[in-house]
Parts: C-alpha cells; sequence; structure tokens
C-alpha cells in the first residue's frame, strides 16, 4: 500500500509545480488581456472627448496604463508611505473629482486597478502574498494583524474588501511613482 | 459499501499482489497522474494562446483608435491654422 501511494505522491509531486505555473500564466495572460480592454476603452473616451488634455486622467493616469499595458514583469512598491506627499494627494482629489461625474470612467479604472493588482499577482505571486501582509500591516497596526489571523468568520468578505484595499494601494502608489 | 470495507478490500488485493505487483500498480497509477496532468497543462496552454491572440486583437483595434485620434487632432489643427490665417486675412484688410 505504502509502494502504491509513493508512487502516487511522487508524480503529483513532480507535476504539480508545473500544473500551476501553466495555470499562473494563463491568469497572467488573462490579466494583461483585461489590462488592454481598459486601455482601449480609455482609447475611445478620448476620442469622444470625454476626457481632454489637461485633466489627470488623460495626462497622468492614461500613460500608466500604457506601461502597465507593455509590461513584462510588475514590481511591489514597498514604500509606498514615502509617495504620498501634498501634491499627490491633490492630484488624487482631482481625480476622484473627474471619476464622482463620469460612471464610465470610475467602473473602467475600477476594472483597471483590478486587473493591474491581478497581473501584479500572478507575475509575483510570493511577494504580491507578503506585499498584502505588508499592507495590512500598515493599514492597521498589529492588533489588526492578530485579528485578521486569528478570525475565521466572515473571512471571505473580508479577503475581498483587503484585496481590494491592496488593489487601490499599488495602483495609487504605480501612478505617484511614474507621474 | 462502508468505507472500513473498502479499505479491507483493497488491503486484501495489495497482500494478494504482492511487492512487486503494488510498485506494477503504483507505477500504471503514477503515469496516469502524469498524463492527466499532461493535460491539463495542455488546456492551459491551448487557452492561454488564445488569450494572447485575443490580445493582439485588442492592440490592433487600440492602434486604429489611435489614428482615429490623430486624423481627428490633424482636421482640429488644419481648422485652427484656417481660421488664424482668415483671422490675419481679415486684419490686413
Amino acid at each position: 500500500m505504502l509502494t502504491i501511494l509513493f508512487c502516487v505522491t511522487l508524480a503529483v509531486a513532480f507535476n504539480l509545480p508545473i500544473v500551476l505555473r501553466s495555470y499562473r500564466l494563463r491568469r497572467f495572460a488573462q490579466a494583461k488581456l483585461d489590462i488592454v480592454r481598459t486601455v482601449n476603452e480609455m482609447e475611445k473616451l478620448m476620442l469622444n472627448g470625454s476626457l481632454t488634455l489637461g485633466g489627470v486622467c488623460h495626462d497622468r493616469i492614461y500613460q500608466n496604463m500604457l506601461q502597465s499595458q507593455y509590461a513584462n514583469g510588475y514590481r511591489a512598491p514597498w514604500k509606498f508611505w514615502k509617495f504620498f506627499t501634498p501634491e499627490m494627494q491633490e492630484m488624487q482629489t482631482k481625480l476622484h473629482e473627474e471619476m464622482n461625474g463620469n460612471t464610465p470612467l470610475a467602473q473602467l479604472l475600477t476594472r483597471y486597478g483590478q486587473a493591474n493588482f491581478k497581473a501584479f499577482r500572478c507575475n509575483r505571486p510570493i511577494a504580491s502574498f507578503f506585499f498584502m501582509w505588508w499592507v495590512l500591516l500598515f493599514a492597521g497596526g498589529l492588533t489588526v494583524l492578530v485579528i485578521g489571523v486569528l478570525s475565521i468568520v466572515k473571512i471571505n468578505e473580508a479577503w475581498r474588501n483587503f484585496k481590494q484595499r491592496s488593489a487601490e494601494v499599488y495602483v495609487a502608489s504605480n501612478n505617484i511613482q511614474t507621474a | 459499501m462502508s468505507p472500513t470495507a473498502c479499505a479491507e478490500a483493497i488491503n486484501t488485493f495489495v497482500q494478494a499482489i504482492g511487492n512487486q505487483g503494488a510498485f506494477a500498480l503504483g507505477t500504471l497509477l503514477g503515469c496516469s497522474v502524469t498524463l492527466l496532468m499532461y493535460r491539463l497543462v495542455s488546456k492551459n496552454d491551448r487557452r492561454r494562446l488564445e488569450i494572447d491572440l485575443e490580445r493582439e486583437k485588442e492592440l490592433r483595434g487600440q492602434l486604429q483608435t489611435k489614428d482615429e485620434r490623430i486624423n481627428k487632432l490633424h482636421d482640429q489643427v488644419g481648422t485652427l491654422q484656417q481660421s488664424l490665417a482668415d483671422a490675419r486675412a481679415g486684419k490686413k484688410k
């Protein structure tokens, strides 16, 4: 019995990393496709005049989206607190103003943020795991970290909110970094 | 059939086939698992190729949109130049 189990375990152990890698590459390709689709929609908004020169979306966000579209690798902004200067806060405020008046734009940027973060997670899965805990540590401190670890009730909802928050921080840091 | 009965049946079968039989069966099962995983990887790779082709299509569409934007801007620049020329001609008169 042990021999049979050993043979099956060996086969699984040898092939499982290959399967997981192919699955991760497929999800990475899907994330990059989603990014390209959001950039296409952004181009159409600029073509029909919804976004004009001088706005934050046209001048800054669109350039970041193009960079993200053509990137082969994605990095984690570990020292994200360095980029929250008053100028960048003002840029964020202007961006929120533009998004408030334009629902399709807001939805588009949300989808872009999610696709961008998904691409980062698929490109660097281990780094993204530690990055999310890093963000949680700074978002709430050690107490929240411990509660998060011990909590098993509503873990799905908490995980979804946490991913959303990490995606927002990641996109904001990338926007600030390249601005 | 209860799990205990299943386990006993499997145990009896393994004892019947002996060590060499168990090794042969294990190799067969290992090869089946490898084949299954190979099919999974092939499926993922095929899907990834489809996604890449779709991405290329979207990028081509994006180039077309960029061309349309460039043409629109050219037209706007042409109109502005024309109105500027008209304004200058009007001033000279």
